[in-house]
Order: structure tokens, then sequence, then C-alpha cells
């Protein structure tokens, strides 16, 4: 699964709070990696679709 | 304006009916138009439009105004401005906003909320303004993080509840902006202040100072943005628990859905309905022609309750799978205090439920909800004990 996070990202912390073993936080309360796209494995894919479905911004896109 | 007819061409926002009737409107809204005529402004309705406006600050500005339903007053920073001035008024106090920065606060939010639930299970009974509430908020927020004199709290709620909310007092107002510069002025004086109000007193444009009206309005939205937003949020979610024991049961047995309720509670219970924009431009949405100078309210609120989104809106569901709402906003104006107003709310319910699992309304009490900005309860009474279920 590859997941990237998109400048559409305003900082509401949804992704990093529900799945913490797949976003990060910056110092700012935005997700880490806006701008990258990155690679999730099967363990972490329901995580990973989690944050994505909570982000109130639809900044999280996932493609499988 | 009637909830069996056809909704009319232009809603009064400010009618005892649409107050009276909010959830029932706002779903039939939601249902038959993206966009309503309601009290001389436009009201945008559903998620994705809320979204795509709140986002596209250069067609509907936020320079005059946030205030929906006119360009007076209340030109607070950096709600009130657009890029490049926004951030140069709002990057100082993202660090201190950000969930690193204030999650080491929990332990003195929890010890403030202890001790006042405490006296609540002590007398059995608690107005949830003056018991718990109002004064938690004053002291974790306005106090605990303002680093502002806690006995000032209470006069500055009153003269926001009195522009806030109806009948919307522009003298209060006006009376609130030379109550903050007194503060402000004051805290020159104070040889230890807070980050925020340092962070605040050091802000600059371009290397230059900004003048003092500005730091008096930055404050300005500090405090309503912190104060009656949050007090509300905590009224109104042991409102619900005191009329849905079942929920209530539930998350008193497995307190670690509690953050999920929160989510809930904040979606459901908007403390904004929307804020106020204003297009620069003639422009056309879902067949609505809004011309140039147009206030438009961004439907925060209303969004949060989109049936295209949320399954059953009015519902609290502490398993819903997404919750992504825009309670707190879209885009760059994004509250930034939404990761400590969820943390405050959190930490009340958390150690009320714990000390206090049963409880009911006092059927003597009348909460009176009123729709200004947000859609606030107050002069809520519980009643405490083991026999009341």
């Amino acid at each position: 699964m590859q997941v990237s996070v998109t400048d559409k990202c305003s900082g509401h912390g949804r992704c990093y709070t529900l799945a913490k073993g797949v976003y990060q936080d910056d110092e700012i309360g935005y997700n880490a990696a806006i701008g990258q796209t990155f690679e999730v494995g099967a363990d972490r894919a329901d995580e990973a679709r989690l944050g994505a479905i909570n982000c109130p911004e639809a900044a999280i896109l996932i493609s499988e | 304006m009637t909830i069996d007819g056809a909704l009319p061409e232009e809603l009064d926002y400010f009618s005892p009916e649409f107050n009276d009737n909010f959830d029932e409107i706002i779903a039939e809204i939601l249902e038959e138009r993206p966009i309503v005529r309601a009290s001389g402004m436009w009201i945008v309705t559903r998620h994705e439009d809320v979204r795509a406006v709140a986002n596209d600050w250069e067609t509907f500005t936020s320079s005059r105004g946030t205030i929906p339903w006119n360009e007076s007053g209340a030109h607070f920073r950096p709600t009130a401005v657009d890029p490049p001035l926004h951030p140069h008024f709002r990057d100082p106090f993202a660090k201190l906003f950000a969930p690193r920065a204030i999650g080491p606060l929990e332990p003195f939010m929890r010890q403030e909320a202890r001790a006042l639930v405490a006296a609540i299970k002590e007398k059995r009974e608690c107005d949830l303004d003056a018991d718990l509430s109002a004064t938690y908020i004053s002291n974790v927020f306005f106090s605990g993080v303002l680093g502002l004199p806690r006995e000032v709290a209470p006069k500055m709620l009153e003269l926001i509840n009195r522009w806030n909310l109806p009948p919307f007092d522009q003298e209060a107002l006006a009376e609130y902006g030379r109550y903050v510069d007194e503060i402000l002025r004051s805290q020159l004086e104070v040889p230890e202040r807070s980050p925020m109000i340092e962070a605040l007193l050091n802000l600059e444009v371009d290397g230059e100072p900004v003048a003092w009206e500005d730091k008096c309005n930055t404050l300005s939205l500090l405090i309503v943005g912190g104060l009656d937003t949050t007090i509300n949020a905590i009224n109104q979610s042991l409102l619900h628990l005191a009329t849905h024991p079942d929920l209530r049961a539930e998350l008193v047995d497995d307190p670690s859905l509690i953050p999920a309720a929160v989510e809930e509670f904040i979606r459901r219970y908007p403390g904004v309905v929307g804020l106020g924009r204003s297009a620069t431009r003639d422009l056309e949405l879902h067949g609505q022609k809004i011309k140039q100078g147009d206030r438009v309210m961004v439907g925060f609120g209303t969004a949060a309750r989109d049936p295209r989104m949320f399954d059953d809106p009015l519902e609290i569901d502490v398993h819903r799978q997404a919750q992504g709402h825009l309670a707190f906003g879209s885009g760059i104006h994004r509250c930034l205090g939404s990761h400590f107003a969820r943390l405050e709310v959190r930490v009340a319910l958390e150690e009320f439920l714990a000390a206090i699992p049963h409880f009911t309304l006092d059927p003597e009490s009348q909460p009176r909800i009123t729709t200004g900005i947000g859609r606030e309860v107050h002069g809520v009474r519980l009643l405490i004990g083991d026999e009341l279920g």
C-alpha cells in the first residue's frame, strides 16, 4: 500500500492520534510527512486507512 | 419558518423559531440546499463545499471580519487576516498549541478537574458553569496557559457572552476590546509572563514590531477562542450524558471510549455554527449568484452534521469509524487551540465519570440554548447520586 500525505494537511492531528504506528506529528502539530509518499506493509494497512478516513481535509491519499 | 412546510427563500437566523428548531432546520437545509440565504448572508452548509470555501481565501476573504452577518468589529487576529499577513500572527503560537507542547499540561489539568469534581460529589448537585466548566477552563486556560489573572476571567466571559450571543450587544464588544487592552497593558509590568503572552508581545511583521492595537486584537482572539467554546463543550457533553444513561454507562465501564465520545460531542454540538467571509468577486455556487462584497457564513458546524459524511449525524456514536469533521474549521484558519480543547474536555469528562458515574438533569433546571456564532448551552444543573440511575 502506498500512502501520500498532501499539502492539504492543516494540522487537525487526527491521523497521528488514531494511527500512531503510521503517522507522526511535527513540532507544530501537522503530519510530519507532508509532500511525501511512502510504503505501508500489510500489517499496518488498516491503521493507515483509519488515519486517512478520519482526516477532515482528505489530505491523505491511499493507493493499494 | 416551519419544520413541516417548505423552507422559506430566506431564513431568519435570529428568530426564536430558528433557535428552537435548530436541529430539524439544519437537517432539512443539509438535505435540500447546499447554500441558503439567511438574515442577509449566505450560509454554505455541506462538508465538501465548506472545505472548498474555507480553503479559497482569495475568493472568500476573512479580512473584513469573521462575525458572519456583518463586517462590523471583531477584526481579531490571526482569524481576520489572510496571507501574506496571516502567518506572522499565527506561526508564533503554532508550536505552543501543538500536541507535544500541550501534552505535558495534562497532569495539571487533571488536578484542577479532580478538585472541582470532588467538591461536586460532596455537594450531590452542581451548576455546571459555576461548579465545573467555567471555573475549570478559567483555571487551566485563562490562568494556566495564558498566565492572566484568574479573577479577570469572569468579566471577560460576561462581556464575551454579551456580544457573542443574542442580542449581540455592540457596546459590549467595544468594552471587551478596551478590557483586553487594559489587561495586556498590565502584563507589561509582570516580571514573568507566560510563553503565550511573551509570543504575543514579540509579534513582528518583516522585522518590525506589530502595532499595539494588533497585539490586543490577537489577545482578543486567544481569549474568545479558548474560554466560552470549551466551557460550552463541557456543558453540552455532560448535559448529553445526564440525559443518555446508556451511553454514560458505556463510558463509565470503558473509559478508553471517552476520546471518541469527545470527538462526537464536538461534532454534534459544535461551538461554532459558522464564521464569516466576504466574497472578493462575483461568482456562482450551486446556481446561486454571489456578488462581490456579499457576506458568507462558512458552516463548519452544519458541515459536521452533513449526512453525506456521517450516517445518522445527530447520534453520538462512539464506534463511528470515520469522525473527520470540520467543527474546528478548515485550512489556514483551522482552530489553533483544537488540540488543547480536546485535551481539556477529555480530562474533564474522564475525571467526572470516574468520580460520579450516576447523575441526572435536575428537573427544576432549565438549560438555555442560544444560537449566535456558536450554539451554546448554559444554566445546566445536575443531581448526583447512585440512586439516580
